[in-house]
C-alpha cells in the first residue's frame, strides 16, 4: 500500500488527463458511437505523455525548475506569453467545466439539482487548496478516483463479445453513418486531452512540492509509468461499457447519467455507489489539478512565489489567482451552460498551446547545462521529435475540424 | 545599455554591409575584481546571426536533437562571432564592426567552457 | 584564446531565469533584462534587472538553473505584499502551514 501511495502524484495527474469531466463523457460517448475503433488513439495518448512527463519529472529532479519556467525561458518573453495565455485559458475552461462535472456527479447523487451544488463545489474546492497538505490531497483523490476501475470490472460483469471488442479496435475507422471527419475531430480531441498541457505543469509542479531531487528519479518515473497506462486503462474500460450497452442499440452518450449506467446495470446500488463516489473524486481531483496549474502557470511565468509547500501568505499572487479563477468559474457555470459543452470550447485554446507547452521540454531535457548527466538519449529524442510532429498536426487540423463536423455532430 | 536594446542590432561591417544581427552577447568571468570578491563578468563578444531572428534556443551550442538543430540552424542562417575588439562603436540600431564578413570566425570555433 | 573564466551567453544564460533569495530559497521574480556597461574600458555586465527594479552584479552569488541573489535592500516581491495585505491575510489559516 505504501508503494501505491509513492505513485499518487502520477495517478492524480493522470485523472485529469483522462477521466476528468470532459473526458468521462467523451470516452463513453466515443464508445457509443465508434466502439473500440478508437482504443489505439489512448495507447497513442498514453505514450506521448508519458514520454514527456517522464522528461518533465527529470528536469524537475535534476535542476528543480518547473515547466513553464522553461517556458518562457526558452521562447523568451513574448512567445512565452502567448503560450502562457493559451495554456492558462485551456486550464481555466476545464476547471470551469470540472467544477461543473462536481455539481454533476452531487446532483446524481442526490437528486438536488446542480446549480445548487456548484458554488458549495467551488468553495470545497478552495478550502481543501487553502488547508489541505499537498501530499494528503494528492494520496486522497488519486486513490479515491482510482474507484472508476468499477468500469472495468462493469465490463467484465457485462460479459461482452471479446473478440467483437478487439476486432473493432484492430480496425480503426468510422462505422455505420459516421465520416472519416467526425472520426478524426474525435480522434484529436482524445489525443489532445490525453496530453493536455496542464497535465506537465501539475505534474512537474507537484514534483516541486514534493521535493524532488536526483535521487528520487525513480519515484519520479514510476509515478509517470503506473499513473497514465493507468488513466488509459480507465479510458478504455469507460468506452467498452459504452460500446457494449449503447453501440448495438445505437444510443448517443450526452448526460453524465448515460456515462455511468454500465455500472449501475451490471453491479447494482453497490456499482452505482462506488461509480458516483470514483466520479465525485475524479472530478474533484481534477478540479484541484486544474485550479492549482492555473496558478502555477501565471506564478511561473512571472517568477513569483508559488506553491503549497509554503505558507499561504508567502504566496500570496498565487493563492489570490486561484481564488479569482473559482469565482469564475463560478460566475460562469450560473449561466446554465453545460459543462461538458466548456470543455469543447478549450479545445481551440489547447490546439495553439500543445506544441509551444511541448517544445520547449524537449530542447531542455537535451540540455547539458539544466540536465549533466541526464539529458535525452538519441531514441527518446527520436520518439518525442515524433510525438512533437503529431501534436503539430493534431494543432492544425483541430480547428478545421471543429468547424467541419460542427464539434461532432 | 540594456541588453534588450543591443539584441536584434544590426551589424554592419566596415564598407556599410549589413552582416547580420546580433542574438546574444558573450560574456567571460575574467574581468576586474568586485567589492564581492568575484571577477565581473566581461563583454568578450557578440553573437551574429545572418538571417532576422534573435531565438536561438540555444542550439549554438550544439545540443541535441539533431532535427530540431538542423530546423534551428536553417532559420538562421549562418552563425559566427564578432569579439569585442573589433567592434568600432555602435550607434542608433547597428554595430559597426572593424572587420568584414571574411574575418569573422564561425561560432562553433570560440573555445566553449 | 584560452578563457579562464566561465563563460555565458548574456540572452540564453540571464534573460528570463528566475531569481532565487540566496539565504531562504523564496522566489523573487524573473530577470527582464541585463545592463552592460559598454563604454568602460572593460565593458562588464553590471547589474539585472526586474520588475524595473536593478540588481547590481555584486549582488549575484551563481548562476545555475536558476539565479540566486542577495537583494540586500531591494524589495522585488511588491505584488506578493499588496496582495497579502489586501487580500490573503483577511483570510484565516492565511499563516499556517498546511497540516
Amino acid at each position: 500500500m505504501k508503494r501505491l501511495f509513492a505513485v499518487t502524484l502520477g495517478i492524480l495527474t493522470a485523472i485529469g488527463g483522462f477521466v476528468d469531466i470532459g473526458d468521462l463523457v467523451t470516452n463513453a460517448l466515443v464508445g457509443a458511437r465508434f466502439g473500440m475503433r478508437m482504443a489505439w488513439v489512448v495507447v497513442l495518448g498514453v505514450i506521448g505523455i508519458c514520454l514527456y512527463a517522464e522528461m518533465s519529472g527529470r528536469v524537475v529532479a535534476v535542476s528543480g525548475r518547473p515547466v513553464f519556467d522553461l517556458i518562457r525561458e526558452r521562447l523568451g518573453r513574448r512567445t512565452g506569453l502567448f503560450a502562457l495565455i493559451a495554456s492558462f485559458l485551456v486550464t481555466l475552461l476545464t476547471l470551469i467545466a470540472e467544477v461543473g462535472g462536481v455539481a454533476l456527479a452531487l446532483e446524481l447523487a442526490s437528486g438536488v439539482n446542480y446549480l445548487l451544488w456548484m458554488p458549495l463545489a467551488a468553495f470545497a474546492v478552495w478550502l481543501v487548496i487553502w488547508r489541505v497538505k499537498f501530499s494528503r490531497l494528492e494520496q486522497v483523490f488519486g486513490l479515491l478516483g482510482l474507484l472508476l476501475v468499477v468500469f472495468a470490472v462493469a465490463l467484465w460483469k457485462l460479459g461482452p463479445d471479446w473478440d467483437s471488442l478487439m476486432q473493432q479496435a484492430t480496425n480503426p475507422g468510422p462505422t455505420g453513418h459516421e465520416t472519416w471527419a467526425t472520426y478524426a475531430y474525435y480522434g484529436i480531441a482524445l489525443f489532445g486531452a490525453a496530453m493536455t498541457p496542464y497535465e506537465v505543469f501539475f505534474f512537474s509542479s507537484g514534483g516541486v512540492e514534493e521535493k524532488w531531487e536526483r535521487q528520487d528519479l525513480i519515484t519520479a518515473r514510476s509515478n509517470v509509468f503506473v499513473g497514465f497506462p493507468l488513466g488509459g486503462l480507465l479510458s478504455l474500460a469507460i468506452a467498452g461499457c459504452a460500446a457494449v450497452l449503447y453501440l448495438p442499440a445505437g444510443i448517443q452518450v450526452e448526460t453524465l447519467g448515460q456515462v455511468i449506467l454500465p455500472a449501475a446495470v451490471a453491479l447494482g446500488k453497490l456499482g452505482l455507489a462506488i461509480v458516483l463516489l470514483g466520479v465525485f473524486a475524479a472530478t474533484f481531483g481534477a478540479a484541484l489539478e486544474t485550479s492549482l496549474s492555473c496558478g502555477y502557470t501565471i506564478a511561473q511565468y512571472f517568477g513569483w512565489q508559488w506553491g503549497k509547500f509554503v505558507r499561504p501568505r508567502q504566496a500570496s499572487r498565487f493563492h489570490v489567482v486561484i481564488i479569482i479563477c473559482l469565482i469564475l468559474s463560478i460566475l460562469v457555470l450560473m449561466t446554465a451552460v453545460d459543462p461538458v459543452k466548456v470543455t469543447e470550447y478549450s479545445v481551440v485554446f489547447a490546439a495553439m498551446a500543445l506544441p509551444l507547452t511541448y517544445l520547449p521540454i524537449l530542447i531542455i531535457a537535451n540540455d547539458p547545462d539544466y540536465m549533466d548527466d541526464q539529458k535525452n538519449g538519441r531514441v527518446l529524442n527520436f520518439f518525442a521529435l515524433v510525438y512533437l510532429g503529431l501534436l503539430l498536426l493534431a494543432s492544425i487540423a483541430a480547428i478545421p475540424l471543429m468547424i467541419l463536423t460542427r464539434a461532432g455532430r | 545599455m540594456r541588453l534588450n536594446d543591443l539584441l536584434g542590432h544590426r551589424v554592419v561591417d566596415r564598407t556599410g554591409r549589413d552582416i547580420g544581427g546580433v542574438a546574444d552577447v558573450r560574456l567571460v568571468q575574467d574581468g576586474p575584481l568586485q567589492p564581492s570578491m568575484q571577477a565581473a563578468f566581461r563583454v568578450d563578444g557578440l553573437i551574429v546571426v545572418e538571417k532576422r531572428a534573435t531565438r536561438l534556443f540555444g542550439y549554438e551550442r550544439h545540443v541535441g536533437p539533431a532535427l530540431l538543430h538542423w530546423l534551428v540552424h536553417r532559420r538562421l542562417g549562418g552563425v559566427w562571432y564578432l569579439p569585442w575588439e573589433d567592434v568600432e562603436r555602435i550607434t542608433e540600431g547597428a554595430v559597426e564592426a572593424r572587420s568584414g564578413l571574411e574575418d569573422l570566425r564561425p561560432l562553433e570555433e570560440t573555445p566553449r567552457h | 584564446m584560452a578563457a579562464d573564466g566561465r563563460v555565458l551567453h548574456a540572452q540564453l544564460h540571464l534573460l528570463d531565469r528566475q531569481l532565487i533569495h540566496e539565504r531562504t530559497g523564496g522566489l523573487l521574480g524573473k530577470v527582464d533584462d541585463v545592463e552592460l556597461d559598454l563604454d568602460a574600458d572593460v565593458p562588464v555586465l553590471t547589474a539585472l534587472i526586474s520588475q524595473h527594479e536593478l540588481i547590481p552584479a555584486g549582488q549575484i552569488v551563481a548562476i545555475d538553473s536558476a539565479i540566486k541573489i542577495l537583494p540586500g535592500e531591494l524589495n522585488l516581491t511588491k505584488g506578493d505584499d499588496w496582495a497579502e495585505q489586501h487580500v490573503v491575510d483577511k483570510i484565516p489559516g492565511a499563516g499556517d502551514a498546511t497540516e
